[in-house]
């Protein structure tokens, strides 16, 4: 077993296998090798990293993506498409989301980190600029002169 | 406002990154739009090279030059895919007026494309001949970073001339693989021959002597797909005049719509061809010599397709063919729909290690031969055999035979005698003016024979509830069962449902009927296909489906609803004709169990549309996903009308499943 500390000092035990999902935790496992030392997350807190367990949990017995899984990632047509448990762990708020997405970066969840950038994907499509700004929170910072200038820009857009 | 925090500040830069690349590569999001929400992004999308190395120009947009800069600019000296359509709407539409051809603007883009050419790993071009040649006549020059080309012009006049690819490779680029397609017409290449290894081009109308050329310049062809609606075939030009071509190297050669293929074969030297399929041609006595003599000069051959054009070319008699016998040894699957012409020349040639065997409208005494010989036979497709003799004697042992196929000429049964068949699907008539009543050749065969079916299908026939009874109280080992388009009803799946016992429900004081399946027919069935059985409702397949995959008849009182895997997967169409009105009660009553039924049946389901009293409602990609975990598939059309005394679901479909099972229902 495992002990991670988060950063509002909460102790979370669970199976080295669960654990090891992230890449960040099993080098730091594979470091230290046996000890009963909790490993501290400064960067996570408990109610997310409760969440961040539970998918480790569920997808412990997969095999972990190799650096040519990766590549291949890269190089192959990516979708939005997110599998039926995934799409289900991550319905919660926009706060959880973009902390779950956090956590995964942080703790070297590339699949996890997957499914956050995906499901934000597919919050975008199909927006308008005005859509998405509402949607994030995002205050439109552009003067009006750069505003002319997009719609310059833009003009491409438009049909003959 | 929200009063959380903004992505703006949160997310940091390279998983933006991240998720704009996804954004993009998954629906082509262009993302200049996402340019525009606010300056961080502007400054994320705009310093990213890789977010512009594929250039979408649309010709039927203004200034398609200037967007080609743009994108440029910030590629930086990324590798570049080049996409160029015409999407206005005159193109596609009579009535619209035509886009004037700019022809300016034609010559800019292809002056800033041609500064470009050394980074091009693909280009496409989807638009008329007109506004294509233009920008192709411009980019002539050296790309050797090219691997895929994808041409698609409208072309008017169909006896255009070749068209010349004007792209060269440097002499030092290594001979790596170069995929070409070309529909409209027939293609020109220099330099880059050599380097295609895939090459498919369209040209009907052309004349296939013209449609070989090109290929001279590409000796190192692998797969080659040519569909050509030659235009002789009434007065075929006296002389052939082209020289045969020869590819070493080609190992798959897909022809389709030639009137002449038969000089085509001849004039292919393709020694290591493994797999040949020549489609929608007409079959005369010149195509059998032709194959004869093909079949001779290609002794690898793994995989062999051939199906004509069945109304073409009618023959009466069989005519004699004098070839010498051939063997293909090393051919393992074989497909031939064909006329009497095709029968002469089978009869000329033999498959000892056929593994998979499908043939049409082909003698009963060649087919005996062709599925006698092979002893690893392991599925057979038998359509419209003809000449089968009335003796019903069971000769023919298939010993490897596990999947076996008829379509209308069940006879064939009387005379298989099959240790290992596991399954059978029987095939009637597509046309519903002549659907027969099933012989009872298959219920000789299965008395007989006893096989430890796993699948069984019925697909056509004028067939009833009892007869269809007779069968499954007969095969009970089957795991899949399929029924289409017969006129049975849900007196079949209540032959299915396991016997009721009453037991009271202390808990809850009512009484619930539960069902065992301990002595139900077909104990071991996994899925269920009910494909347009106009008497199949979709009450009785809710009713089925509960039952089989022990769904409570009412949900948990926390509301909560068990997701275990399905024991018995569906694929269900209904018969459009089906009527299915529902009271509100009733809804309320089958939702549950159809969430269960349907749903849990069809893991995986990515769309979901539905016309409810005359509001479409689709839901596709994003949020089409989460209808599957919605509590019901309908919880979220109740929210359209709230208050109908009388609801009526006119038609709801899911589609595109990961998974093998599908469902597609309507009622109305």
């Amino acid at each position: 077993m495992v002990n991670l500390v988060t950063s509002d000092n909460e102790s979370f035990t669970v199976e080295k296998a669960v654990a090891s999902r992230s890449v960040l935790i099993k080098n730091m496992l594979e470091d230290v090798g046996e000890s009963d030392q909790p490993i501290p997350l400064p960067n996570v807190t408990a109610s997310v990293l409760k969440k961040v367990l539970e998918y480790c949990d569920h997808h412990k017995n997969e095999p972990m993506p190799t650096s040519e899984d990766l590549a291949a990632e890269d190089t192959r047509k990516r979708t939005t498409d997110i599998g039926e448990w995934d799409q289900k762990f991550i319905q919660v708020d926009q706060e959880m989301l973009f902390e779950i997405i956090l956590a995964a970066n942080y703790l070297d969840i590339k699949p996890l980190l997957d499914v956050g950038c995906k499901t934000v994907a597919n919050m975008i499509k199909g927006k308008t600029p005005e859509e998405i700004r509402k949607l994030f929170n995002i205050v439109n910072d552009f003067t009006p002169e750069e505003e002319a200038q997009i719609k310059k820009e833009n003009e491409w857009a438009e049909d003959r | 406002m929200p009063d959380y925090p903004s992505i703006q500040t949160r997310v940091p830069l390279d998983i933006l990154l991240e998720v704009f690349g996804t954004s993009r590569v998954s629906d082509e999001t262009d993302l200049s739009r996402l340019a525009h929400v606010c300056q961080t992004w502007r400054r994320v999308i705009h310093e990213h090279p890789a977010f512009w190395s594929t250039i979408p120009l649309d010709l039927g947009k203004r200034n398609p030059e200037a967007k080609a800069t743009f994108w440029l600019d910030r590629a930086g000296n990324k590798s570049l895919s080049i996409r160029i359509e015409d999407l206005s709407l005159s193109r596609y539409r009579s009535n619209e007026e035509d886009t004037p051809l700019n022809e300016t603007s034609l010559v800019r883009l292809g002056l800033v494309l041609r500064g470009s050419m050394d980074r091009w790993t693909s280009f496409m071009i989807d638009a008329p001949l007109s506004k294509a040649a233009i920008i192709l006549r411009l980019c002539s020059g050296f790309t050797p970073k090219l691997s895929k080309v994808d041409i698609t012009l409208d072309v008017d006049d169909s006896h255009v001339g070749p068209l010349h690819l004007p792209f060269f490779l440097p002499p030092d680029r290594e001979s790596t693989g170069i995929a070409v397609s070309i529909i409209g017409c027939v293609p020109k290449f220099w330099s880059l021959g050599p380097s295609i290894t895939d090459l498919s081009f369209n040209c009907r109308g052309a004349y296939l002597q013209h449609a070989l050329e090109p290929l001279h310049a590409c000796p190192n062809l692998v797969r080659f797909t040519l569909d050509v609606d030659d235009p002789d075939r009434e007065h075929p030009p006296p002389r052939w005049t082209t020289r045969s071509v020869q590819l070493q190297h080609l190992l798959e050669l897909k022809l389709l719509f030639l009137n002449h293929s038969s000089r085509l074969l001849d004039a292919l030297e393709v020694p290591s061809l493994q797999h040949l399929s020549v489609e929608y041609f007409r079959w005369d006595e010149d195509v059998s010599d032709a194959l004869w003599s093909f079949f001779q000069r290609c002794g690898d051959l793994a995989d062999i397709l051939i199906t004509d054009n069945q109304w073409e070319l009618e023959v009466a008699t069989e005519p004699g063919f004098h070839g010498a016998p051939i063997t293909l040894d090393s051919v393992t699957r074989l497909t031939i729909h064909g006329n009497r012409n095709a029968a002469s020349l089978l009869r000329v040639l033999s498959f000892p290690n056929l593994e998979d065997l499908e043939i049409q409208n082909i003698p009963f005494d060649i087919v005996r031969d062709y599925v006698s010989l092979p002893i690893e036979l392991e599925k057979i497709y038998l359509f419209d055999i003809t000449d089968i003799p009335d003796t019903h004697t069971p000769t023919l042992l298939l010993p490897a035979l596990t999947t076996l196929h008829i379509r209308d000429s069940l006879d064939i049964l009387n005379f298989l005698i099959t240790p290992c068949l596991q399954s059978l699907t029987l095939w009637g008539d597509y046309e519903i003016g002549n659907r027969r009543r099933l012989s009872t050749s298959p219920r000789q065969f299965i008395e007989r024979e006893q096989p430890a079916l796993r699948a069984l299908g019925f697909i056509y026939w004028d067939v009833s509830d009892g007869e269809i009874a007779w069968y499954l109280e007969n095969v009970p080992s089957l795991k899949r069962f399929r029924l289409d388009d017969c006129p049975v009803s849900d007196a079949t799946l209540r032959a299915l449902l396991p016997p009721v016992s009453n037991f009271g429900d202390a808990e809850h004081g009512a009484n619930i009927n539960a069902r065992t399946d301990a002595s139900c027919l077909l104990p071991k069935l996994t899925s269920i296909t009910l494909i347009r059985n106009s008497h199949i409702t979709p009450l009785g397949v809710i009713e089925f489906l509960k039952s089989r995959n022990n769904v409570s008849s009412s949900p948990h009182p926390t509301g909560a609803i068990a997701r275990s895997p399905p024991r018995v997967k569906a694929e269900i169409a209904f018969s459009t004709q089906t009527e299915c009105k529902l009271t509100w009660a009733e809804y309320n009553v089958i939702q549950f169990p159809l969430d269960i039924a349907i749903v849990s049946g069809i893991e995986g389901c990515k769309s979901f549309d539905a016309n409810v009293l005359g509001t479409r409602l689709r839901s596709s990609a994003s949020s089409a996903a989460s209808f599957a975990f919605c509590p019901s598939p309908f919880s979220a059309l109740t929210n359209l009308s709230r208050s109908p005394l009388f609801y009526s679901i006119s038609s709801f479909s899911f589609s595109s499943f990961t998974s093998t099972s599908s469902s597609a229902c309507s009622s109305a």
